[in-house]
């Protein structure tokens, strides 16, 4: 299950790479220029992905905080 | 005398007074100060890390730039986000080393993982140097914040001062646990 330790590349990829695709203001979602919305949007997502990753995550087992 | 006086002076007096609470019923020690014995609650780190994240920059610093040059200002929200995702990887390998190890600071886990006390003082000295500045820039923007926000009845440097007292006050006192203090609901 480590392994799905690599989910939490796709955050990078997404706020890294992603803002030079969809650098762009249109179309308006809820008001929010689309950039910003897709930051939001995967700031969202990351905190799933970090979920996610924590929940699978062997090291999380030992009854550590 | 205007209607925001009354309030920033509430808001210091209550930083203040939380702060020295937070030491209650705790046997303050050196482990207790630096690293609040080891066993912050995932709330008491969640407040912590919020109270690092909302500083003068995000107030002044951040608003200004998105104000000024626009979409640039998102970066902010990117860096944040990642730097928590490499933090989850980071961070729990050195606080069990330091756990293990009894280790209180950052030069002590230089000292400590590198065997090397040299290591360890210039470690001591950049955090210090590079703490200098951060520290300048916080209170120069505690200063103006306070100033715009009484209409002038406080001064800036006035300001200053009394925001480096207080935060001196009730760190000396309560340490680690003063800091997060004025924010968190006590989870020990």
């Amino acid at each position: 299950m480590r392994s799905i330790r690599w989910l939490a590349v796709v955050p990078f990829l997404a706020l890294i790479v992603g803002p030079f695709f969809v650098n762009r203001a249109t179309p308006l979602i809820l008001g929010v220029p689309f950039l910003l919305a897709w930051i939001v949007a995967w700031i969202l997502l990351t905190s799933l992905i970090m979920a996610v990753i924590y929940a699978a995550d062997p090291a999380n087992r030992e009854g550590e905080p | 005398m205007n209607g925001a006086l009354p309030f920033i002076a509430a808001a210091a007096l209550l930083a203040l007074a939380l702060g020295f609470l937070a030491r209650r019923g705790k046997d303050m020690n050196l482990e207790q100060w630096t690293v609040g014995g080891r066993g912050f609650g995932a709330i008491f780190v969640f407040l912590l890390l919020a109270g690092e994240i909302y500083t003068t920059f995000t107030f002044l610093g951040g608003s200004g730039f998105a104000y000024g040059k626009g979409a640039p200002a998102y970066y902010i929200l990117c860096y944040g986000t990642l730097a928590y995702v490499l933090s989850y990887f980071m961070l729990p390998p050195i606080w069990r080393y330091a756990r293990e190890n009894r280790l209180y600071s950052q030069s002590d886990f230089f000292v400590r993982k590198y065997d090397s006390a040299t290591l360890g003082v210039i470690v001591a000295l950049v955090d210090i140097a590079a703490l200098i500045p951060y520290l300048v820039l916080q209170f120069k923007g505690l200063g103006i914040i306070v100033e715009i926000a009484g209409y002038g009845a406080i001064s800036s440097t006035l300001a200053i001062w009394i925001g480096a007292v207080v935060v001196a006050a009730y760190v000396m006192v309560s340490g680690v646990h003063g800091s997060p203090g004025p924010r968190s609901p006590r989870t020990r």
